[in-house]
Order: structure tokens, then sequence, then C-alpha cells
């Protein structure tokens, strides 16, 4: 059961970012392009970038709304939980959920910043990410550095900027990378490729794990009224964008060029672990002798050394979390977002965990996230 | 001249709930409610118990018998809350007064008059001269009780009945000329709505709308689904960060609107929503 002790450490939830985020960062030439809050007469906030509508307000920050009324997410900042945007206030909503720390991905330029990826000025989309950075680092987690921990953004759009943002933010602090988790969907070269090579030496050089959230490569592939009028097919699948890097990032040569690189999938469920990575191991040991993979290392052997599963409510992967791996796994709670569960998270996270032996509850609900992000207890 | 109605005090806030004891659990558990009698009523097919919480009187009505009246009625307006009495300390002139000013005005065989929420933009009054029995509120030396006045949860002040009402600020100014007070308006951008209301010694009613005119934000989609009809209670409190915890340990859901206001699910409130508030 879940030991009254342990320090839940939740690896995903979000930031709403705040309306000077940007304004007051972004350097003088920049204000008017750059993201700016506009409040409407209807009432509304929204974000303007570039002259035009863009990115989300809040997207599906609905937690602790009725599901009834999941439809409607924030029209403005002053409907939504402060604790979306105030870090003083999260911090009070973690204490409500029973949630010691957290790691945010950003919202308003997409959980890997791929709202700034078709940026018309690309020096300024860099300008932005840089900009987000420093308010993640400098304002979100400065603040209460025991309970926050940094997550950056990176322009990946551009290997040589993305890897001087790695090298920049590595030596402010940063503990992690957000990244898409299938880059070729975003039209750019695939995991197989070299393209990604001098990112992943910089990640693992810093010992930097990538955070590859489910949708952050795109839209789950499925029927177009699962994307338009019946988006719970949508939402059932996107797990599958979670299996899809998993194969992927296994049958590559990413692992094998970057021996020190791990990556989390970041709200991708567990429960299909087991089974995938048992179809993946049977797949290679009888068809890698006729295709470019290689051929000395188990598939779920890579697993073990390199790849972390994430859950927030998952009976099925924490029943058959020995064929996972136990130190393989980590919690999250998705504040603000739908799936979330607050106010209740650390009740109901103990009604999943009742017969978990306690060693093995505090290794996914707090150790394997303090050991792969490198973020000990201030009193260890 | 018009003569004003002249308000003495709010004698309580009706609601309708399925089941007495399941209401009263809610408002004992949560709210700190003081039960002040229960009764039974068999002509009607229903049981009534008035509580006080903090100082605002809530008579809640069950139905017993499935074709009463009490039942009839609730199934056809839905649980929730019902109508507003007002203590006045003459009826016949409180009848007067509203005649004067063109509202229409019912008055039953037990000597209560009452006015129709069509005729007070979704506001159901109820009227009387007398008082409740049992009502030790009325007892000049009453000491506070704990689970009324230092209860967990903060209650400070009296409360607010919130009225959804398609024209909330002509709705305020009628209600206003009829007892004699001011409106005052208010913008609660958090629920995206616009207040008009008039503060009585004890209470407030204030009439509220959708402020951009949307169907389907918490006022609009009550006046498209319930029509004009009261939407919420709400009860202020000394420290909203500290009444949120007490609610989350009792198990109480709620939604959080913005820094000020926590809305308590309708299906836990016994279908009539609450409001917790730390600003008025």
């Amino acid at each position: 059961m879940l030991p009254p002790d342990a320090q839940i450490v939740s690896v995903d939830d979000h930031v709403i970012e705040h309306p000077n985020v940007w304004t007051d960062r972004l350097p003088k030439k920049y204000q008017e392009a750059g993201p700016r809050i506009e409040h409407r007469p209807d009432g509304s906030d929204v974000w303007i970038y570039e002259g035009e509508l863009a990115g989300t307000l809040a997207l599906n920050a609905v937690a602790g709304k009725d599901p009834k009324d999941f439809g409607l997410d924030p029209r403005s900042f002053d409907d939504m939980l402060p604790g979306c945007h105030d870090i003083h206030d999260r911090i009070r909503d973690m204490d409500l959920e029973g949630v010691w720390a957290q790691m945010c991905f950003p919202n308003m330029g997409g959980f890997a910043g791929s709202g700034f990826a078709g940026s018309k000025d690309v020096d300024l989309a860099a300008a932005c990410v840089r900009a987000y950075n420093d308010f993640i680092l400098d304002e979100w987690c400065a603040a209460y550095p025991e309970r926050q921990i940094p997550l950056v953004m990176v322009p990946y759009w551009n290997v040589e900027q993305t890897v001087a943002e790695i090298e920049r933010t590595a030596a402010k602090g940063a503990k992690s990378v957000t990244f898409p988790e299938l880059p070729d969907r975003r039209d750019l070269p695939s995991w197989h490729s070299d393209h990604w090579d001098p990112v992943l030496a910089a990640a693992a050089a810093h010992d930097l794990p990538l955070s590859l959230h489910f949708g952050s490569g795109g839209n789950p592939q499925a029927s177009p009224e699962a994307m338009t009028t019946n988006f719970t097919v949508a939402i059932s699948l996107f797990g599958l964008n979670s299996m899809s890097a998993t194969a992927e990032l296994l049958l590559s040569p990413v692992f094998h060029k970057h021996p020190n690189l791990k990556v989390a999938l970041s709200e991708g469920g567990i429960g299909w672990m087991p089974y995938m990575l048992e179809r993946i191991d049977t797949v290679w040991e009888r068809h890698r002798w006729y295709n470019e993979v290689n051929r000395d290392v188990r598939p779920s052997e890579l697993f073990k050394d390199h790849v972390y599963g994430c859950f927030i409510s998952d009976r099925a992967g924490v029943f058959t979390r020995h064929l996972i791996g136990v130190e393989n796994i980590m919690f999250e709670s998705d504040y603000p977002h739908s799936d979330s569960n607050w106010p209740q998270t650390r009740k109901l996270l103990e009604n999943v965990m009742l017969d978990v032996p306690d060693d093995e509850v505090r290794l996914m609900v707090e150790l394997n996230a303090r050991r792969l992000y490198n973020f000990p207890r201030s009193d260890a | 001249m018009r003569r004003p109605l002249a308000v003495e005090r709010l004698g309580q806030v009706n609601l309708f709930a399925q089941s007495l004891d399941a209401e009263l659990n809610l408002q004992q558990d949560v709210f700190g409610a003081r039960v002040l009698r229960r009764w039974g009523d068999g002509p009607a097919g229903s049981r009534h118990a008035l509580v006080l919480i903090h100082r605002t009187g809530v008579e809640t009505f069950a139905p017993t018998t499935p074709g009463g009246a009490v039942a009839l009625r609730s199934d056809g307006n839905g649980p929730g809350w019902e109508s507003l009495q007002w203590q006045v300390s003459s009826l016949g002139d409180a009848v007067t007064a509203l005649r004067e000013h063109g509202v229409r005005v019912g008055e039953d065989a037990a000597g209560r008059a009452f006015v129709r929420p069509q005729d007070m933009h979704g506001l159901a009054i109820g009227l009387t001269d007398r008082r409740a029995e049992s009502h030790d509120r009325d007892l000049v030396d009453r000491k506070p009780t704990f689970r009324s006045d230092e209860h967990a949860l903060g209650l400070v002040g009296g409360a607010t009945v919130k009225v959804v009402a398609a024209q909330p600020e002509k709705a305020a100014a009628d209600l206003a000329a009829l007892v004699g007070r001011e409106a005052y308006a208010v913008e609660r951008r958090h629920l995206n709505m616009a207040g008009h209301g008039v503060r009585f010694d004890d209470h407030a009613v204030e009439y509220v709308g959708s402020a951009t005119g949307s169907r389907a934000d918490l006022a609009g989609g009550h006046l498209v689904e319930r029509g004009e009809r009261i939407f919420c209670l709400t009860f202020t409190v000394r420290d909203l960060l500290a009444a949120r915890t007490f609610l989350v340990g009792r198990d109480v859901r709620f939604q959080q609107f913005g820094r000020h206001s926590l809305l308590l699910a309708p299906v836990d409130a016994g279908g009539a929503r609450i409001e917790i508030t730390d600003t008025d």
C-alpha cells in the first residue's frame, strides 16, 4: 500500500502560461509579434502570435470539474483554477491532492513546443522557446525548487539551435527535455535516421531524459469522426502514439548509439507494455535477420535500461508491473487536465496500490522519478 | 405613492429534495446545520425539516407519496432550490404593497401569501407574518454553538440567493423598487456572470445572467434547461482554502471557478447547487 511518508512525485502535469511569460522576456523587437493575451468582448482570453490567433489558452484544464462540463474549457484566466498559472496557488493545489513534486509540460506552444514550429520568423520562434524556458526555470520552478522539476522545450525543428538550448538550459538546472514522441509525424526525420544524433548526444551528455508526451507527435491515426464529432475515440487512442514510439525506438539504432539516453512515455499508460514488449521481442527473434535492426540485444533488454512508462490510473499496468519492470514505472497526476483525479489524487492512488508491497509502491510513486530526473529529496 | 414591501427578515429558503435523510446528512455534516424542527405532512405526502445553516434558515421538502402534492411539484420542476420565504410584520400590508407594485399575489387557506416565480423574474416568494416554532435563533441570549457559528467551513454573514433571470438588471430594479432598497451591480467574471441584486439585513437576492449572452455557460445553460429560477444559494466563508481542504476531507465534490468560488456538485447537494465564496 501507499506508505504515508511516500512523497508522490508526478512526472506529467501542465502549466498554463500566464499572460506575461513572453511579454516580460522577449526583446523589444519581438514584443508585437510574440505571444500575447488578447481579452475579447465575449469575455474570453486568447493567445495572439505573429498577429494571428494561436495556441490554446487552457486546453482541457478542467481539473475538479464535473465530467459533464469537460467540453467547456476555461475561457479566461478569471474562471480557471488559479493554480493553473500561479505557482503559489499550484503548490496549494498540490498540497490538497497530496502530491509533493511534479514536472510540468507547456501548454500554449503545445506539449513539445510544436506551436512554434511553423513560425514565419524562425528567430522569433527560437526566442519564444528560450523565453519559455527562462520562465519555467527562473520563475515557476525557482519558487519551489523542491517541488517543481524543470522540464524545458527545444526548437526541435533546428538541430543546431536545439543542441544550443540543451546546453544553455542544462547549465541553468533543467532536468528533462520535452520532445515529439514520433518526429516523423511532424514531417521531420524519424528516430531511425542520424538526424537526431547531436540532440540525443547532448541530452545524454547532460543526463537529461527526453519526456515524450503522447500527442506531442501529432494525433493518433483514427477515423475522421474520431478527430471531429467523436473525440472519445481519439482520446482512447492517444496511447497508440506511445506504443508506436516504443516500437520505433526499440527497433531503431537510438539506444545503441546513445547508451546513456533515457526516455519517458508521458501519459502513455502502462497496461499495454507487457504485450507490446512480448510482441516486439517475438518479431525481433524471427525477423531481425533480414532487417536493418540490431541483432545482438533483445528489445526488452533495451527497454529496461532506457524506457519509462507513466500512468495516472492503470490497474492493468499495476497488476502486470513485474512484466514491465517496477523500476521502469512512474506516476503522473496530469493536473489540471481531464484525466487528473485532483483533488482526490492521493486517495485514489492509495486504492490502486492497496495490494502492492510498500517498497514497490515507493519506487513507482517517488523513487524512480527522483532517480530518472536526478531530483533527490532535499534531506537525502 | 406606492408603499414598499417591508421585509423583516429571511424566514428560510425552501428546497425540494428526493431524500430528506440524505439532504439532512449533507446539511449537518458539511454545513454544520442545526435542525430546528422536523415534521410530516400527510395530506401533502411529504416530510420536512427546518434547519439553520449559520444564520440562514433552510426548509427541505421531500416526498413520501408518489402522487402527493410535493412529489408532483418536485417531478415537475426537478429537485433544487424552490423559493424563499420572507417574514413581514403585517401580511395585509405586504399584500397591499405587492398589489400596488403590480405584482400578482396569491393567498392560501393557511394565511400565507405567495408570489409565483413568473411574476418576480424567477424568484418564488412566500410571505408570512408568523414566526416558525422553535426558532431559537430568536432568543436574545442564544449563545453561538460550534456547529453553527464556529464550524470548520468558517461560514460568515448571511446567504445570497442567486436567481438566473433573462433580464437581471431589470429584475433587480423591480425588486429594489418593490422593497424600497438600492440595487447593486456586480461583475462575476470567474462565472461569466453579470449580477444585479438587492441587499437585505440578513441576506441578499441577486439576479444573474450570462455576461456574454451565452446559452452554454453556467447561467445561460441554466436558463435554457430550467428557465428563470433560483440558481444557487451562496454562503460566504472566512478562508476559501481552509474550506476547500475541509470539503476534500469530507469527500464532497466541488468545482472551483477562479480564485473565489466553489460550486458544490448538485448530486452531492441534493440537486440544489451551493456556492461557497470568500468574497461578496
